[in-house]
Formats: C-alpha cells, sequence, structure tokens
C-alpha cells in the first residue's frame, strides 16, 4: 500500500496538503459548532434571567453559527472533490500501468500469473485500492485530526466526564478486536464453500446433458442442496456473531452520553464544573458534543481499519504485475541483415525449458530452413512440435543454443522488425471485437480493400464475406463469438497475409476446416505465395503431405527429417502416425 | 461490518423496477413472519431512540430549574454591566432533584439496555431473512436448471447462469436486509421524531417540517446525479473489463501484429472514462451528508430562534427546546439514509429482475407417459418415421427422415464441423423435442415414455467428458442405479483400458478428482467409457477421439469403445474411416441437414457429397500415389 503512495505524482501531494488544509479548517468549523450551538442556549438562558429579548442574541450568534457551517460545507466541498480527484487519478495511473506492464509480458510472464488473474488485477484489485484511498484521503486524514482537537478541548476540563470517553473508546477496539478474531475464521471458511458451492451449480449446468442421460438430476440436486445448506448455515452464522455486536455500537454511545450527563449534574450541583451552575451546564453539553466526534472518528478509523486488509493484498497484487521483469528483453537496435539471408529460419542446438522447469520441452534441435520451403513439424501431444514454432516470433526465448531468422539471432531483433518478417496463425482463433476490417489490418493499418480481399481470398473466407451485408465492415462481437470456429480460423489465416510478411507460420491452424476447405487453402497458399516460406504445425498427416520437409519429434527429440515418403520408410513413430490416421486398411485399400 | 460497496457489482438498473419489485415481494411473502417481527422490533427501537433524548433532557431541565430558584434567592445586586450578581458558593442540587434524576437514570439505562437487545434481535431477525431468502433463491435455481430445455443453455452461456445463482443471490442476501432495514427503521424515527415534536411545540415543528422537502428535493437531485454517473461507471468498467480480457488473452497476436499502440488508445479512451466517471459518481455520493449537515444547522437556528422567544416568553421550559433542537437538527438524517441506499435497492431490484427472468424461462414440455420400457429387457430396436426437427421456427434443420435401425447395429454420423452431428444426439436422447413425426424404441412411441425413461436406455461417451469434483470410483459409479461391487467397477475399468491407469494415481479409485489434478483429454474418455459400462445401458451414442489425443491413447480409446459397442446398438459420431467403414449404416450431415444415407459401399456408388468428403483427404490420387 506504501507503494501506492510513492506512485503519487508530486501534484497529488500538493493536492493532498490541500486536503489536509482543508479538512483542517472544516475540522475546525465542526467544533466550533457545539460551542456555538451552546453559546445560543446560554444566551437564551441569560436572556430569560435578566428578562430580555433573546431574538437579536439568537439572531447575531446564529449568523455566526451559519457562517462557520458555511465554513465547514465549502472545505468539505473542496477536501472531497480533491480526494476522490487523486483517487481515480491514482486509479487511472494504476491501471495504465499494469497495463502497460502486461503487454510488455512474454508467454511465460502471462502464464505465471494466468489471463483471469491479470484481468482482475487490472480492474477490480484497482478498484479496491481507489475505494480505500477515497477513504484514506478523506476520513483518514479528519478522523485523527478531529480525536486529537476534541481530545485537546475536552482535555483538563473534568477528568469524571472524561473517564466515560476513554472507556467507551476502549469498549469501541475491543469490540473490533473480538470480531476481527471470531469472524475472519467464519468468513474464510464461508469463502470455501462459497466456491464449492459454484462449483457444483458449475458441475450441474455444464453436465446437464449427462446427467439427464444418467437420470441423476435428483442426486445433483441434493448435493447442491447440501453445501446450499452448509452455506446458509455458516452465513448465519456470521450474520448472528454481528447481530450481537454491531447493535453495541449505538449501546456504548448512548451510555457514553448518559454517564456524561449524570456525572455531569453530580458535578455541577457540587459546584465543580465550571465557575459557577450556568457556566457547568454549557461545559456539560459541550463536552457530550465533543464525546460523540471523538467516539466517531474511532469509528471511522475502525472503518478504515476494516477495509484496509483487502485493499492492501489489492495493491501488492498491482505492484507483483508492475514490478515484474519481463523476461524478454528487446535490444534497441536491429543487427544488420543480410539479403541473401532473408527468408531463412535456423535452429541451432536449440534447447528450451520452461521457467521453473525441472525437464527441458526441446532438446537440441537443430533444423535449416530455407528461403521458399514449405516445412512442416509434426508429433504426438507433448512432442514440443507447437514450442518449436512459438520460439520463431519470440514468445518464449530459446533456454540455450540458437535461434537465427534471415541469418540474425532473434535477441538481436526488435520486436517490429520480427513481426514484420514473420506472420503467424495460432492454433486457438482469437479475434478482436470491432469490424473485420480492424481485424485484418492489424499488422498494417493502410491496407486497401484489394489487399485485403486478396488475402481473404486466398484464405477462402471471400464467399461468407461476401455473404453478409456490411462485408469488410462487418461486426465483430468480443473474442468473435459471432463467428463460426471455422469462420474464424480462416479470417486469422486471412490476417496473417495482408501483412505480407517473408514467412508464415501456422500452429495447428487447420484443425477448424472441413478437409475439403482445408485442401483448397493449402492449394491456394502454395500456388499464390511462390518464394514465402511456409512452416506449419499439423496434426493431421494428409495436411502435409507436400511439403519439403517434415520435421517429426517426439517427446522433446527431433526424430527425422524428411518428405512424406522418405519418412514412410525410414521413420518408425511417422508411420505409426501415418498408419493411425489413414489406418492400414486405408492405406493398402484399392490396390 | 462487511464493506457495502463491491465494484464488481454487474447491472444496476432494473428494466421493470415496478414488477420486479412486485415479484420480490411475492417471493417473500413465506418469509413474512420475518419481516413483522423485523418490523416490530424496529419500531420499538425507534421509539427508545426517540424517548432518549427528551428523558436526558429533564436532567438538565432539573438542574435549570434548580438554578432559577437558586439564583433568586441568591441575588446579591447588579454588577456595573448591570448583570445580576448571585453568590454560587452553597448551591446545590437537592435530594427531591437528584430523585427526580435518578429516576430518569434508572429510566433510561434500562431503556438502553432494552433497546441493545431489540437491536439485536432484529439484526437477528433480518440475517435469518437474507439467508433464507439466499437459500431459497439458489435452490429454485438449481431446481430451475435441471427443468429447463437444454435449448436455453445452448443459446446463453453458462457463466450468464451461474452468475444469477452466484453474483445476484449475494447481492439480494447482502443488500435485501440492509435496504428493509434502513427503509423501515429511518421512516419510523421519521415518523417519530415529528410525533415527538408535535408534543414539545406544534409551531416548532413545523419550521423542521418545512426543512424536509427542501432536503428531499436536494437530495433527490444529487442522487439522480450520482446514479447517472455510477450507472455510466458501471457500463465503462465492463466495456474495460471486456477489452482487457481481450487483449490479455490475444497479447501473442497484437505482439505479431505489432499493434499494441493501437490497442492503447482505445484503453486509453476507456481508462479515462472511468476515472471521470468514477470521479463524478463518488464525489456526489460523499457530497450528500455536508449538505444534509447544512440544512439540519439552518433548523437548528430557526428552532432556536423561534424557540428561544417561546422560552423568554415561559411558554416552553429550557429542556423542552433541547429535546427540541435535537429532534428538529436530526429531522433530515433519515431522508439522507434513505436516498444513500436508493443505489443499493437499485441495485438489489436489478438483481432481483435476473434471477425472475431465469426462473420465468419456459420450462421442459408436460410428460405424456404411457409406456415405460425396462432397460434391462430393451432389444434395442430403433425406428425414425417422418422425423422433423428445427431449432428456430424459420429455418427447419431436418425434414422428414426415416430410418430404421436393428438391434446391435452401428450407425455412423460422419460430416464436416458444424453440420449438426449433435442434433440427432439431441433428438435421440430427448434433449429437444422433435417437430413432427416418431422416434420408436422397440416399437414403443419415445414420445409417449418419460423423458427419464427415454435417457435411462442411452449410455454416452462424449468428446466433452464431463467428470464432478469426487473420487474416480463414485464419478464411474455415476448414474447406476443399483450398487454395484468395487470388483465389478475394477472389471469395467480394465475393459476400458483405464484401470492401469487409475492405479497409477495416488489414492487409486478413491482419488479426488478436481480442476488441478492434471488428467489428460484422452484418460478423461477412457473413464467415461467405463463409466458407460458400468451403467450398462442398452443403446449407446458415442463421439470418437479427436486428434487432440496422441496416437497410443486414441488406441485404447478405439479398443474400449469396441469393447463396449458389442452386442449394443450404437449411434457413434464418427472421425476416423475405419469406423465409418464398418459401419451398418451411415448418416452424412451438412449444414445441419441429413444429406445422405446408406453403407460406405453404397455412398460411394452414389458419388455425392460423402464420396466427395471421402476422396477430398487424398484429393483425387489414388491411395498408393498419396503415400
Amino acid at each position: 500500500m506504501l507503494k501506492v503512495f510513492a506512485s503519487f505524482k508530486y501534484w497529488m501531494w500538493l493536492l493532498f496538503l490541500g486536503i489536509v488544509v482543508l479538512i483542517y479548517f472544516q475540522v475546525d468549523s465542526d467544533l466550533k459548532l457545539p460551542d456555538q450551538m451552546q453559546k445560543i442556549v446560554i444566551a437564551i438562558m441569560e436572556a430569560i434571567q435578566s428578562q430580555k429579548d433573546p431574538t437579536q442574541m439568537i439572531l447575531r450568534e446564529g449568523g455566526t453559527m451559519l457562517l462557520i457551517s458555511l465554513t465547514s460545507i465549502v472545505c468539505m466541498f473542496g477536501a472531497t472533490l480533491l480526494a476522490t480527484f487523486i483517487a481515480t487519478q491514482v486509479g487511472k495511473n494504476l491501471r495504465l500501468k499494469v497495463y502497460k506492464s502486461v503487454n510488455n509480458f512474454s508467454l511465460a510472464e502471462i502464464n505465471k500469473f494466468s489471463t483471469a488473474s491479470l484481468i482482475t488485477r487490472t480492474t477490480n484489485d484497482v478498484q479496491s485500492v481507489q475505494f480505500i484511498l477515497v477513504m484514506l484521503l478523506r476520513m483518514g486524514v479528519m478522523s485523527p485530526i478531529m480525536a486529537i482537537r476534541g481530545l485537546s478541548k475536552i482535555n483538563g476540563i473534568s477528568w469524571q466526564l472524561s473517564t466515560p470517553v476513554f472507556v467507551g473508546v476502549s469498549v469501541l477496539l475491543t469490540m473490533v478486536i473480538i470480531i476481527f478474531i471470531f469472524i475472519m475464521p467464519v468468513f474464510k471458511k464461508i469463502q470455501t464453500l462459497v466456491d464449492e458451492t459454484n462449483l457444483v451449480a458449475r458441475e450441474n449446468l455444464t453436465g446437464l446433458r449427462v446427467i439427464r442421460a444418467y437420470d441423476a438430476v435428483k442426486p445433483v440436486e441434493e448435493k447442491f442442496d447440501n453445501v446450499n445448506k452448509k452455506l446458509t448455515k455458516l452465513n448465519l452464522n456470521a450474520g448472528n456473531i454481528f447481530a450481537f455486536v454491531m447493535p453495541l455500537v449505538d449501546f456504548v454511545m448512548q451510555i457514553m452520553i448518559f454517564l456524561i450527563t449524570y456525572i455531569g449534574a453530580s458535578l455541577i450541583s457540587g459546584n465543580v464544573l465550571g465557575d459557577n451552575p450556568i457556566e457547568g451546564i454549557a461545559y456539560q453539553a459541550t463536552f457530550a458534543q465533543y464525546a460523540i466526534r471523538i467516539f466517531m472518528s474511532f469509528m471511522f478509523l475502525i472503518m478504515i481499519f476494516i477495509n484496509f486488509p483487502k485493499a492492501a493484498v489489492s495493491a501488492k497484487r498491482i505492484f507483483q504485475v508492475v514490478e515484474t521483469k519481463p523476461s524478454i528483453i528487446q535490444p534497441l537496435v536491429d543487427e544488420e541483415i543480410l539479403n541473401e539471408k532473408r527468408g531463412t529460419i535456423e535452429f541451432i542446438n536449440v534447447d528450451f525449458k520452461y521457467p521453473d522447469a525441472e525437464e527441458s520441452v526441446l532438446h537440441n534441435i537443430n533444423v535449416k530452413i530455407s528461403k521458399g520451403e514449405i516445412v512442416a513439424f509434426i508429433g504426438s501431444t507433448g512432442s514440443g512440435k507447437s514450442t518449436v514454432i512459438n520460439l520463431i516470433p519470440r514468445f518464449f526465448d530459446v533456454s540455450a543454443g540458437q535461434l537465427l531468422i534471415d541469418g540474425v539471432d532473434v535477441r538481436n531483433l526488435t520486436a517490429k522488425t520480427i513481426h514484420s518478417i514473420v506472420g503467424f496463425v495460432p492454433q486457438k482463433a482469437s479475434l478482436f471485437s470491432g469490424t473485420i476490417r480492424s481485424n485484418l489490418n492489424l499488422s498494417n493499418e493502410n491496407a486497401s480493400d484489394e489487399e485485403i480481399y486478396e488475402a481473404l481470398s486466398l484464405a477462402q473466407a471471400t464467399e461468407f464475406i461476401s455473404s453478409l451485408p456490411e462485408g469488410l465492415d462487418y461486426h465483430v462481437s468480443q473474442g468473435g463469438k459471432n463467428f463460426s470456429g471455422g469462420q474464424k480460423q480462416r479470417l486469422c489465416i486471412a490476417r496473417a497475409l495482408v501483412g505480407n510478411p517473408e514467412t508464415l507460420i501456422f500452429d495447428d491452424s487447420f484443425s477448424a476446416l472441413d478437409y475439403k476447405t482445408d485442401r483448397s487453402l493449402r492449394n491456394a497458399l502454395m500456388n499464390r505465395k511462390k518464394g514465402t516460406t511456409l512452416i506449419i504445425v499439423a496434426q493431421r498427416i494428409a495436411t502435409i503431405l507436400e511439403a519439403d520437409k517434415i520435421v517429426v519429434l517426439d517427446k522433446g527429440d527431433l526424430i527425422d527429417i524428411g518428405t512424406h515418403q522418405e519418412l514412410l520408410k525410414r521413420c518408425q513413430i511417422y508411420q505409426e502416425m501415418a498408419f493411425s490416421q489413414l489406418s492400414k486398411e486405408e492405406l493398402n485399400a484399392t490396390n | 461490518m462487511p464493506p457495502i460497496n463491491k465494484s464488481s457489482r454487474t447491472s444496476i438498473k432494473a428494466n421493470d423496477f415496478k414488477g420486479s419489485f412486485k415479484k420480490l415481494v411475492v417471493f417473500l411473502k413465506p418469509l413474512y413472519k420475518y419481516l413483522i417481527v423485523g418490523l416490530i422490533f424496529s419500531v420499538l427501537s425507534v421509539v427508545i431512540i426517540i424517548i432518549g433524548p427528551s428523558k436526558i433532557g429533564i436532567i438538565t431541565d432539573v438542574i435549570s430549574k434548580r438554578i432559577q430558584t437558586y439564583s433568586s434567592e441568591h441575588f446579591i445586586g447588579f454588577d456595573a454591566e448591570f448583570k445580576p450578581l448571585i453568590d454560587w458558593s452553597t448551591f446545590a442540587l437537592t435530594a427531591g432533584d437528584w430523585k427526580q434524576i435518578n429516576d430518569v437514570a434508572i429510566f433510561l439505562v434500562i431503556m438502553y439496555v432494552a433497546s441493545y437487545i431489540f437491536g439485536v434481535i432484529r439484526s437477528f431477525v433480518s440475517n435469518q431473512l437474507s439467508q433464507a431468502t439466499a437459500y431459497r433463491f439458489r435452490k429454485m435455481l438449481i431446481e430451475k436448471i435441471n427443468r429447463t430445455p437444454i435449448k436455453y443453455f445452448d443459446d446463453n452461456s453458462y457463466g450468464d447462469t451461474l452468475s444469477r445463482i452466484t453474483n445476484d443471490v449475494d447481492n439480494i442476501s447482502g443488500l435485501l436486509s440492509q435496504a428493509v432495514d434502513t427503509v423501515v427503521l429511518n421512516i419510523s424515527i421519521l415518523i417519530g421524531y415529528v410525533i415527538m415534536m408535535l408534543g414539545i411545540s406544534w409551531e416548532l415543528t413545523l419550521i423542521a417540517i418545512a426543512s424536509v422537502p427542501l432536503a428531499g428535493l436536494t437530495m433527490a437531485i444529487i442522487m439522480k446525479r450520482s446514479q447517472k454517473y455510477f450507472a455510466a461507471n458501471q457500463r465503462v468498467l465492463g466495456e474495460l473489463n471486456g477489452h482487457i480480457e481481450e487483449i490479455y488473452s490475444g497479447l501473442n497476436i497484437i505482439k505479431v501484429f505489432d499493434a499494441q499502440e493501437r490497442f492503447e488508445t482505445q484503453f486509453n479512451k476507456f481508462n479515462t472514462d472511468l476515472a471521470n466517471n468514477g470521479f463524478k459518481s463518488n464525489f456526489f455520493s460523499i457530497v450528500i451528508w455536508p449538505i444534509t449537515n447544512f440544512i439540519n444547522n439552518l433548523v437548528y437556528i430557526g428552532v432556536c430562534l423561534l424557540g428561544g422567544v417561546l422560552v423568554f416568553k415561559g411558554r416552553r421550559t429550557l429542556g423542552e427546546l433541547q429535546s427540541m433542537i435535537i429532534y428538529a437538527s436530526n429531522i433530515n438524517r433519515p431522508i439522507a439514509q434513505v436516498a444513500q441506499i436508493s443505489t443499493n435497492i437499485q441495485m438489489l431490484i436489478a438483481s432481483a429482475e435476473r434471477i425472475f427472468i431465469f426462473l420465468g424461462e419456459k420450462e421442459l414440455e408436460k410428460e405424456n407417459v404411457q409406456f415405460e420400457l425396462d432397460p434391462h429387457q430393451v432389444q434395442g430396436n430403433v425406428k425414425f418415421e417422418h422425423v422433423k426437427f428445427s431449432y428456430n421456427e424459420d429455418r427447419e434443420i431436418i425434414k422428414d427422415f426415416s430410418v430404421e435401425v436393428k438391434s446391435g447395429q452401428k450407425i455412423a454420423i460422419v460430416g464436416p464441423t458444424g453440420a449438426g452431428k449433435t442434433t440427432l444426439v439431441n433428438l435421440l436422447m430427448r434433449f429437444y423435442e422433435i417437430n413432427s413425426g416418431h422416434i420408436y424404441v422397440d416399437g414403443v412411441d419415445t414420445h409417449l415414455m418419460s423423458r427419464s425413461n427415454v435417457q435411462q436406455l442411452f449410455g454416452m461417451v462424449l468428446q466433452d467428458t464431463w467428470l464432478f469434483k469426487g473420487t474416480i470410483e463414485e464419478n464411474l459409479t455415476f448414474g447406476r442405479k443399483t450398487p454395484i461391487s468395487h470388483e465389478d467397477v475394477v472389471r469395467a475399468c480394465k475393459a476400458a483400458h483405464v484401470h492401469h491407469f487409475i492405479k497409477s494415481l495416488s489414492g487409486g479409485y478413491k482419488m479426488i478428482i478436481d480442476e488441478e489434478n492434471q488428467i489428460s483429454s484422452g484418460q478423461k474418455q477412457l473413464l467415461t467409457i467405463a463409466r458407460a459400462m458400468i451403467v450398462g445401458s442398452p443403446m449407446l451414442i458415442l463421439d470418437e477421439a479427436t486428434s487432440n489425443v496422441d496416437t497410443r491413447t486414441e488406441q485404447l480409446i478405439q479398443d474400449a469403445m469396441d469393447e463396449l459397442m458389442k452386442n449394443r446398438t450404437s449411434f457413434v459420431i464418427a472421425h476416423r474411416l475405419s469406423t465409418i467403414r464398418n459401419s451398418d449404416l451411415i448418416l452424412v450431415m451438412n449444414n445441419g441437414d441429413i444429406i445422405e444415407s446408406g453403407t460406405h459401399n453404397e455412398l460411394l456408388d452414389k458419388n455425392g457429397f460423402y464420396a466427395k468428403l471421402y476422396n477430398s483427404q487424398f484429393e483425387g490420387k489414388s491411395l498408393e500415389e498419396a503415400i
């Protein structure tokens, strides 16, 4: 939380100073107010004794009181304005900081935090810090000022009257401690049960078909009822503790005021309070007012205290993100690329290990890809084929060895350059909300309609785009939910093509396409993108039959490189894959 | 004191506030006893809150009367400013005064203790009320889920329904007691204040009441603004959330296309909007208090002025005036309290509305049960007769489909992704009802059986391998109606080739499956095959393994499925040519329609869609060429 304050800009500190000054005057007026109110009462009393009409007096003192009240309200307005302004600006800056940090993250850092957690950290956590900031900047400043001023005012008037105040405040503090001790463990348990309730409800939803198929609605409902009952019971318990404690706050305050009045009466009677009983009554009333304010300022402090831990955790989570150094650091300038090396990619003794992992995912990979070649990576799940190509756009860095793009180590190329050389089509087709155009011209904002349509036609997507009334301006909803899997995949392919890169990488990007589309797409690519290096990761052997090189991977090892025919003759793992997919009878059929 | 302000709350405005409010009232009807008890104790607490100040005033009154009497008795002359000089040295309250004061004191202490007890009871009851409400809502929602056609969940995201069970119910349980409490208590306080003030002086009461419309109006204006910005704030927050979700999950792509700057501009816009709206909504919701205080101070002065004159004229005592001041200067507080929670009330009703909308969704059709088939006796003859079906009224998906399947046959369903292969599963299982025609099992129209009876006849193994949190054995015996011995479970697992895998897990059959332990999708599928074996339904619906499974596991799944299919009528969503070729009947689907049916050879001879699909893998090359 301290770091949040450290992130304040200097003008925020100036405004903060303004808040302190404003709140000082606000508290000052607030404390003068009871004095002034008492003056009016005394004025009335004196007027009664001296048989004078009190109207004039009251009007005069009332005017002063109104003035004081106005000062208070203006100061409070100002302080609130500044406090909320600072808090929302801090919130805004924090969000931007987190956002920028995440944007510099590589996959390793994103995986470390998980996307969902990063989203919560950018929004909810910042909101909760902002919430506590408003509180701290107002009540946190006001309460100590008020308490100290109040205490100094009542100090020395009478220790007998002070006693109820101290007792009241101590009881209040004890209560808070008791609540913390008793309620916190219950809240922890409640949280676990809430998670469990959600889990059971989600299971019911996701398993709807299976549950109905197995005629198991009753047991599932009973299971839910079970956790529901448990949750309700615990919530009741926690609420009941509050039910006992919360009314105590009012009770303590009422008793405190009563005691001040009662003890005050005996002090007045003994002529101990003030110079005379009239003053005594005034002192007593003023005292009660201050006591209420002191009590309230402690209440505010407690409220901050209760809300603080949650916000502190949020602040910690925010700064964890901000302070995480991205594992991939870009060079400032590119190393020079030699023209004759353009279009080539070379893996030299590449090892790769995920951060914190014990074992390497890739061992000693050596592959040389020349300009215009079609190279396929194949292997079963866990073979590392996707990891290999993730190294090319530098989603991760190699742990050992070297990866050269256009003859230069990727680590010596700026992100801008790498991304202008390499086009990438991800496994999971993801689109961004906007229009088809805004998705397709991601790599080149100035791409003409002709260029976009050419890419679409290569990606076999012209047909369904032209059926849309708005064409390229058709709306894309978040994540591209309004398109089918196959359509999304084709749009992602087109998106990579618009940039016209030297090298195109397909990370298992044909899986949602049916055989026919898959076929024509590959044909179109090969025919029309001559000179472009194509790197394909695939599950289906049929997809990669005509690759120039097929790289077979197994458990992170490079097993063999060759054409389909060569591998079918000599590579056992490849044979197995081919047989299982095309099935032996299929391979031998129509003989 | 749990923090009230949660930033993550979703929609805050009800579309039909009145309607949803009424529904909520009706829903709360069975809980009326809580409401009534709460109400009674609210009123009782209020009585005490209100009487308190006037009783304290009595103490002041006693003292000031004594002062007056004393000062007239000990008057010693006037000072230079013509102020009365009084000898205070012997001033003391008399025993009679003390008796009066002590009576009041005892009364007050008793009242405060009573007030505390009432307060406890009130919080107690409102706690019961909100928890009972939450419990009932959750229970009703989950039961509703199980009575709602699958179609609803195919059209709406799970997250949406889930958030009604969790967030909305939470909102209601958190806000309901608070709202009821605040509104009832503050209205009672307001009424009580007015009554008490009238008892003292109607003139002064008028002054106090005159301020109420002023305060009400000011607050209405402020709250309206505050709510406007609050709503805007929530909206922008939602937009920002959506934007961030998109960016963070697609970060790789954004980097590859070097488009960070473009998205950052968007982010900055949302971020600035959020800060501005947050600033305004926050400011307006806080500012309500200083304004209330100022109005209260105005009332104070007014009451002092008029009251002073009244006391001066001897028509009222000073103590009465003091009590009056306390009431009058607090009269606008209840209004401010209610105004402040009005946003919460709106959120409460909005959440209630979302729940009621879901509870009002169309339910499964009433059943017309005339037959019941014993799963153990069923042969497995299935007949489709002129079946027509459409998901939406405007597009018929299955047009007049008829086919007869004999006991023990294997039917392959093929077609490109998204062709609607699951439609057929949906119809067979009666997850969706056909529009016209009949589906017979062993000659009995399934429409004349109960849905659960129809569903009992089919075992299901889908790619979406649903398992729940619980031990492996609990998962395996899920849906089994009669008890089964552990040995039989193990036997089935051996047949499903999953026994060794289970044995390799820590805890074996007793291991608890949850999201953390990484069971691969292939192993999960094997587990669901074993589950289907254990339930032992006479017919099967299977979805073959996807390409996401490694070669060895794929082989295991295939073997296990073959084992499972023995002697059972099976409908297989097929991906493998070998399965398709060996099946007794192939249903070819495209664009949600069954376009061809027949055996492999028949369909090849037809040279239609199936033949094209089949050949596309090899692009017209002969298979040797392809190899």
